[in-house]
């Protein structure tokens, strides 16, 4: 079982916010690149800013440019698959790689939802992740 | 042992270090919003406008402390908010 937490945040409508934080590593060569995005069960998939993905030794090669919609409008990506890691569990999840800096990064339902039977418990403010087996 | 070593014991216990997941839990990164913050040994280590340069910022700081990355959103770039 993985137990991740909320943060509270500053908003503009209110005082405080709590928005669920993840902590995972994704692959970079033979190490790994610790990270903390949202827990974002309304987003499709797992979603990285442009220079993340730089890190990780993305590059734009042949792959197709897709875009992905928000309500801000669409975000242009490439869909990588690739490795990361909540607690001890390494999962093969797809990634898309946003082509602009200025989206937020997201833990999404693609692959990683499949994988744990999730919890929000705002209150709490926890998020616990129980293995699926 | 003595109530030097003791004092000394508590006080090396009480230092204990948070990893860095739990120390962004509980910074304020309001002052960042919209920069990459790299965090390392109890700190924010490297703000930067890119992931990569944060990073390698961090890094150079602390070669061998371990590093993690968080993006602070602007307040506009969340997308499910509150509607007013």
């Amino acid at each position: 079982m993985i137990v991740f937490r909320y943060k509270s945040e500053k908003s503009r409508y209110q005082k405080e916010i709590l928005r669920p934080i993840a902590d995972v590593w994704l692959k970079r060569g033979n190490t790994w690149v610790e990270f903390h995005p949202y827990i974002d069960s309304g987003a499709d998939v797992t979603l990285i800013p442009l220079s993340l993905g730089e890190l990780l030794g993305f590059k734009i090669g042949g792959e197709k440019i897709e875009e992905i919609g928000g309500i801000r409008g669409g975000v242009p990506v490439i869909y990588k698959n690739w490795q990361i890691k909540l607690g001890e569990k390494v999962l093969p999840i797809l990634i898309a790689w946003a082509l602009v800096e200025e989206v937020p990064p997201l833990l999404g339902r693609t692959d990683v939802f499949d994988f744990f039977r999730i919890t929000f418990l705002q209150k709490e403010r926890k998020i616990i992740f129980e293995e699926i087996r | 042992m003595t109530p030097l070593k003791i004092k000394v014991r508590i006080k090396m216990m009480k230092k204990t270090k948070l990893s860095n997941y739990e120390y962004f839990l509980k910074t304020d990164t309001s002052s960042y919003k919209g920069k990459w913050i790299a965090i390392a040994e109890d700190r924010v280590a490297a703000i930067k406008e890119r992931a990569d340069d944060a990073f390698r910022a961090a890094k150079k700081k602390f070669p061998k402390g371990d590093i993690s990355l968080a993006k602070v959103p602007q307040e506009t770039t969340l997308i499910l908010k509150i509607k007013t």
